[in-house]
């Protein structure tokens, strides 16, 4: 019966609507990204690493992620037109996560080249981090297109540590994602954060005051 | 949200709900979504949490204002916890 149905019903009907293209736009973001990229992966060192993932939001994810957006958590029943999933920054996603600290860097230079006219949403610094902690920028590759692609620059170890925490939290129960607002949680996060910062600046450090066959290149 | 504005909730006896992304005290009948707390300086939430509330009603604390339908929804699910 139609009148009976949820606005997450509705939802999940967009996505599998919408899938195709987002499906789509996390191929085509992620090609454009490798291919821009090709030269500084052609030039890394053996010690040096460069990976790109993408992802496709998942509907559950991307139905609670919408929710969420929303005063109290809360859907307005009365107002279900107000809600669909395009507007939604990253049902397809990329990241690009990279060590050491200066191939970081030189990717950030073609990345907010190529992508100069989509919008720059940093993850911004924690106490204690000079930097953002991400670089993150969000936008469509056409005017036409119902879908917003995010790409998302980070070091490879937080980068890593995000993908487990998303694969052992967030994947099975996207409403956890709450509970990351609380500040008791983001404490003891943002501790785990600066360790791992900590730990690749020092692992960066022996490698470049070092010598041995895993720092030269085989070229 | 910053670390120094939870203390004050903790210590009001406020719960945090992970769903709603609200921390509520029900003695006290006030609720704050997670935006109000994160865009209010901590003397404003501390002012907010120790303003009695002398009404029957609940205060919500939540900007911009959900349509009453939603808090109402917000509070039966509080309530029938």
């Amino acid at each position: 019966m139609l009148g009976s149905r949820t606005i997450e019903d509705r939802l999940r009907e967009e996505y599998f609507d919408l899938l195709p293209e987002i499906r789509r736009t996390a191929l085509e973001t992620e090609t454009r990204v490798r291919r821009d990229l090709l030269d500084i992966s052609l030039k890394l060192e053996r010690y040096e690493r460069l990976l790109i993932t993408s992802r496709v939001k998942e509907c559950e994810s991307a139905v609670d992620a919408l929710r969420r957006r929303q005063l109290l958590g809360a859907w307005d029943e009365e107002r279900p037109h107000d809600y669909s999933l395009t507007q939604l920054p990253d049902l397809a996603a990329i990241r690009v996560m990279a060590f050491p600290r200066q191939r970081l860097l030189d990717v950030e230079a073609v990345v907010r080249q190529t992508l100069s006219s989509w919008t720059a949403d940093p993850v911004p610094p924690i106490d204690g981090l000079a930097v953002p902690l991400a670089l993150k920028y969000f936008g469509r590759w056409s005017l036409d297109s119902r879908i917003t692609a995010e790409v998302q620059i980070v070091s490879l170890l937080i980068g890593a540590f995000w993908e487990v925490e998303h694969d052992a939290i967030y994947k099975p129960n996207p409403n956890l994602h709450g509970v990351m607002r609380s500040a008791s949680v983001i404490q003891p996060r943002d501790e785990v954060l600066r360790a791992l910062e900590r730990f690749g600046a020092a692992f960066e450090e022996a490698i470049a005051g070092s010598e041995g066959s895993s720092t030269t290149s085989s070229g | 949200m910053e670390t120094d504005k939870e203390p004050i909730l903790k210590a009001a006896r406020y719960v945090y709900n992970f769903d709603r992304m609200a921390y509520y005290n029900r003695g006290a009948r006030k609720a704050f979504s997670i935006e109000w707390v994160e865009d209010h300086t901590e003397d404003e939430l501390r002012r907010a949490v120790e303003e009695p509330n002398d009404s029957d009603e609940w205060q919500v604390y939540a900007e911009p204002r959900p349509p009453q339908r939603v808090i109402d929804k917000f509070l039966a699910e509080i309530n029938a916890r």
